[in-house]
């Protein structure tokens, strides 16, 4: 975490009256402090809207946290809301002794075990709970008092840590490392206190309301698969048309080491699953020889799943990049040092995520961080192993325009189709499927965990997610079915998607007939399958008719007694 | 003054939603259904932060209607 400089307070309130927001999300927030978050929500309440989440915060009244736990947990139906923030701080109290921080702790303990209790009832609440400051040293008579007190708030720390590993839906508000970027100097106001109970600062306010904003936005928004970078003064310094590969700023300088940093900081997201691409205006040849003849390069030139180097405009390029790549470019994002080059991004090709590049390289880091674009608390092993997918698929491209016909194409990669249940040890997986596919996605159903769990505890449903192998390697779990029972004749399709990386092998249509196959066995007699129409799966609006359907009303219909036998000589299916 | 009357009435209307160019003479704690102990909180640290004043938790206790603040921001010495 860096310093961020804090917008004022009257700014936050000019920018929430005036400034436009496009919202993906609407969430509910139920908060539980034993300050007053009056000025907290403010600024809360811009973060989220810049995240282009539509908050609805409601509190308790405050220093109430412990009646509030134990009302929810008692009657949680009759409060809706999506995510719940606990915090408790200790320094709203201003004056502490060794009793204080005692009463406090346990106070902690008991509102802790109330809210593990809260998740353990309500699968699907997730729960932000700020850990506890340690503490400035000057309230203190001696110093062994003070170091004291302070191991048992390391200690509580500690276990909260931990909690939050191994419970996923229980995640930490670490004050501290707020209070050490600000510095506790100016974290706590005690003017704020005495005339509002706000204990922070508004510098402090600010940074808390980020903090929680990110936590809130890695589960509620789905982040972006793409990042396509420029490379002149963007992954290293100065122009290598002029420069060649040796004269560039990469490495000893100042400069060079803001730049290889930052070709650090781009691996970590290329591990972390992000998906990489060169836009450039430069000349191909050199810039290959400038990958293989620079040795301060961190980045491979095979890194980079695609690559747009010519001099043709970036906005066109771009497309180029999004078909090759099958990611839609609302999940790419664009990272340019050339203002130039932004503005006509912005302007000709709207939906891809533009981020404001600043002037200093040193910098650069920190902004990608605070876009959120590629936040994430979980990963999945999906995610580690996205770049070789990629690379896999552009053999099996190439194996492609090298056959005849689409049929000869399909019997050579040899293909075969894992299917499995939805278990726990493919779960964040499908949750993440769920969220994440847009353009072969029958119903657009997001579901977050809990939704996802609550889903499978039914008996009454069938939940399959498939993996996809061919000769070159293999595709990952990349797509699901689900379906549930409607009554004592009838199913209905409640998910039907397909990563988009695996389109065009009649995968989906194999997927289906399995799916009714199974249906078929536990006596249904009729499955209703709904194409509900988004802005991105216009591709799949005729699935179900081309597949045993008919067109009925609204929805399709398909009688399982009069389904033929599908031939799928070219696709093996295995159940796991 | 007339700068520091539109700046105050642009909090007012941020704040208590009273429409900018409205008379406001009258206007106090009293008489604003929003104007409660939270907006006042709300107002207190947006008039700092937008005059860049510091405001001594005593002198906000004070400040309860538009008339006041508005000499009240007129008369700061710090």
């Amino acid at each position: 975490m860096k310093y961020q400089n804090s917008t004022p307070y009257h700014k936050i309130l000019e920018l929430l009256e005036s400034k436009k927001f496009k919202y993906n999300r609407k969430i509910t927030i139920y908060n539980l402090y034993n300050f007053n978050p009056l000025i907290l929500n403010k600024y809360l309440e811009l973060h989220l809207k810049e995240k282009s989440l539509k908050p609805k915060i409601l509190s308790s009244e405050f220093d109430q946290i412990d009646q509030g736990l134990l009302s929810i947990s008692k009657n949680f139906k009759s409060k809706k809301f999506d995510i719940l923030i606990v915090g408790s701080d200790i320094n709203a109290k201003l004056s502490y002794n060794e009793s204080v921080i005692d009463e406090y702790l346990n106070s902690q303990k008991n509102n802790l075990t109330q809210c593990l209790k809260i998740i353990n009832k309500y699968k699907n609440l997730p729960i932000i709970f700020f850990n506890c400051n340690i503490l400035s040293s000057s309230f203190f008579s001696s110093r062994e008092e003070f170091i004291k007190l302070r191991e048992k708030i390391f200690n509580f720390n500690q276990y909260l840590y931990k909690l939050s590993l191994k419970n996923k839906n229980f995640k930490i508000l670490d004050i501290n490392v707020i209070g050490n970027v600000i510095g506790l100097g100016s974290f706590y106001d005690s003017k704020n206190y005495y005339i509002s109970k706000t204990p922070y600062s508004q510098q402090s306010n600010n940074h808390i309301s980020f903090e929680l904003s990110q936590t809130i936005s890695s589960i509620f928004v789905t982040r972006k698969k793409c990042l396509v970078l420029d490379l002149d003064n963007t992954l290293w310094g100065g122009v290598l048309g002029e420069d060649g590969p040796n004269g560039i700023d990469l490495g000893e300088s100042y400069k060079g080491e803001c730049f290889r940093n930052f070709q650090k900081y781009i691996k970590k997201l290329l591990n972390k699953g992000i998906i990489l691409a060169i836009c450039s205006k430069n000349n191909i040849q050199d810039v290959r020889e400038c990958f293989k003849k620079n040795k301060e390069m961190i980045l491979n030139f095979n890194d980079f799943s695609n690559v747009q180097i010519n001099w043709k405009e970036k906005y066109l390029n771009i497309n180029k990049i999004s078909e090759e790549l099958n990611i839609g470019k609302d999940s790419m994002v664009f990272f340019d040092d050339s203002s130039f080059e932004r503005e006509q991004m912005k302007k000709f090709n709207p939906s891809i995520n533009v981020i404001e590049t600043p002037k200093e390289p040193e910098n650069f880091i920190q902004t990608i961080e605070n876009s959120s674009f590629f936040y994430q608390t979980t990963l999945t092993t999906e995610d580690k192993k996205k770049k070789y997918q990629y690379k896999i698929l552009k053999k099996a491209n190439k194996f492609k325009d090298k056959t005849k016909n689409i049929s000869e194409f399909l019997k050579g990669l040899s293909m075969t189709l894992e299917i499995d249940n939805i278990n726990k040890f493919n779960f964040e997986r499908a949750v993440q499927l769920t969220n994440k596919v847009n353009q072969f996605n029958l119903t657009t159903k997001r579901y977050s965990s809990s939704e996802l769990q609550q889903f499978l505890k039914s008996k009454n449903q069938i939940s399959l997610l498939a993996r996809l192998k061919d000769k070159f390697g293999d595709h990952g779990l990349t797509a699901l079915a689900m379906a549930k029972k409607k009554n004592s004749k009838t199913w209905i399709i409640d998910n039907f998607l397909l990563s988009c990386r695996i389109l065009g092998r009649g995968i989906e249509n194999a997927l289906l007939y399995e799916l009714l196959k199974k249906l078929k066995k536990k006596r249904v007699n009729i499955v209703k399958g709904i194409y509900i129409k988004t802005k991105k799966n216009h591709q799949c609006k005729d699935f179900y008719i081309k597949n045993f359907f008919i067109k009925k009303d609204k929805t399709h219909i398909c009688d399982l007694n009069k389904i033929k036998k599908m031939n799928n000589s070219f696709l093996k299916i295995k159940y796991e | 003054m007339n700068n520091n009357k539109k700046k105050l009435d642009d909090l007012f209307y941020l704040i208590f939603k009273i429409p900018k160019n409205k008379n406001k003479n009258n206007v106090s704690y009293k008489n604003v259904k929003k104007w409660d102990s939270l907006n006042h909180v709300s107002l207190i640290l947006a008039i700092e932060s937008k005059f860049s004043i510091k405001i001594k938790p005593e002198a906000s206790i004070d400040l309860t209607s538009y008339k006041k603040i508005l000499n009240f921001i007129k008369n700061f010495k710090g």
